[in-house]
């Protein structure tokens, strides 16, 4: 029924020369590739990047939305919003995180960050008498001066940015927990939004068995629900890769090869997503 | 001769005691055959607790059914959910058989689907993987 009146809709559309914006949602299990895509989509036509590419698992643990990027297929125009979902898991252990070392963070500079002669710059500027050793101007200091404000203040009395180690740590365990716990919240978002997209590639890593019970739950989901589904059999620049695997294990559905680290074969999959949009 | 039978029945008796702390510091893996016919009556959110109930008191569960592809969704966000220190989540396989003409002339009769196969459920810990073919499955777990 969704599908019928879907139909109805882009003939319409397409009648009036309106033009639909589809919500193209990118859903997967973790590490298939689904950030890389929606980074190498986003770049090519608007120039900026959706979210941060990694190793480790959950990365993306909100939704990533770019609206609006509009792709020439052919003499035909696709306007999309793009949405990077985190990774569908029935699983999500706190210890696996602790395995991965951190990557390159631009946290604000805190106050804690600052050396001693850079913490009396500000205390003068502040009008606040200190002295002793570097926790006891903290300790002084913090009460009237916020971490937030550290950045301004730094600007203002042309405190230098401290150098920071550049050796990557593991996370630790309570960083593990809350990584888990995000990753736990943005699973639930991720399934919640099944109601309101259009469209959705479901990608696989073309290295591994397609048929997970996440895989089998999403396009069983996405049928009941009546969303055009595209399978984006990602990797296929790996050795390994068996895309043949997927296209036999759910075969009702389209199928594009690609491999979104390279950007091959995307053109085909822009295509395929204009097709079976409605 | 007598000294002889004792201390053979001394020895029995260590064998059996060595047996018996051997098997008691074996760890049980259980399993729960649930029909689903336990299932009935219960709505979507009801057959979920019930069935991670059980999962978290770390048991496998098999059901003679398969689960709805919704209710699969729905197990999922209430596994994510209750994830903690202690649970970290499940694995599960839910096998659908098509039912044949008898089975779609009853679901025309009553109104209602009947969702016939199987379905495997067990906390992550213990169910360590899953491995599906098109009909069948491999589990294997760790206790």
């Amino acid at each position: 029924m969704r599908r019928i009146l879907k139909r109805i809709g882009g003939i319409f559309s397409r009648l009036f020369g309106k033009k639909r914006v589809i919500r193209l949602g990118i859903y997967g299990e973790p590490n298939t590739g689904k950030t890389t895509l929606a980074n190498k989509i986003s770049m090519d036509w608007l120039g900026e990047p959706v979210g941060i590419v990694s190793e480790m698992p959950h990365e993306t643990r909100m939704i990533q939305k770019k609206e609006h990027i509009e792709i020439k297929v052919g003499s035909k125009k696709l306007i999309m919003n793009l949405l990077d979902m985190p990774g569908l898991a029935t699983q999500v252990d706190y210890r696996n995180f602790m395995k991965y070392k951190k990557g390159p963070t631009d946290s604000p500079v805190k106050l804690k960050d600052l050396r001693v002669s850079d913490l009396k710059k500000i205390a003068k500027d502040k009008e606040i008498t200190v002295s002793g050793k570097k926790t006891t101007i903290l300790n002084k200091l913090k009460k009237s001066v916020k971490d937030s404000e550290v950045p301004a203040l730094m600007d203002k009395l042309s405190i230098p940015k401290p150098k920071k180690s550049t050796k990557k740590k593991k996370y630790t365990k309570t960083e593990a927990k809350g990584i888990a716990e995000e990753a736990t919240k943005a699973i639930v978002e991720a399934i919640k939004w099944l109601d309101n997209v259009d469209t959705v590639l479901v990608m696989m890593d073309s290295t591994k068995d397609p048929l997970t019970q996440v895989n089998i739950m999403l396009i069983g989901n996405l049928e009941a629900k009546g969303i055009p589904v595209v399978l984006v059999a990602n990797k296929i620049d790996l050795e390994s890769s068996n895309s043949v695997a997927i296209n036999s294990a759910f075969p009702q559905h389209p199928m594009v090869e690609i491999s979104a680290k390279e950007g091959e074969n995307l053109n085909e999959l822009y295509e395929t997503i204009s097709r079976h949009s409605g | 001769m007598v000294k002889k039978s004792k201390s053979r029945k001394k020895a029995k008796k260590k064998a059996k005691a060595v047996k018996k702390a051997k098997t008691s510091g074996k760890k049980k893996l259980e399993m729960e055959f649930i029909s689903m016919k336990t299932l009935e009556g219960k709505n979507s959110q009801e057959k979920i607790d019930f069935i991670l109930s059980k999962v978290k008191g770390k048991r496998l569960v098999v059901l003679n059914g398969a689960l709805s592809t919704a209710e699969e969704t729905e197990l999922t966000k209430a596994t994510m959910e209750d994830i903690n220190d202690k649970f970290s989540g499940i694995q599960f396989c839910s096998l659908e058989t098509k039912g044949g003409m008898f089975m779609r002339f009853l679901e025309l009769l009553t109104g209602k689907k009947f969702k016939q196969g199987l379905t495997l459920v067990g906390d992550a810990e213990i169910l360590k993987e899953i491995e599906r073919g098109k009909d069948t499955f491999r589990a294997s777990a760790e206790v």
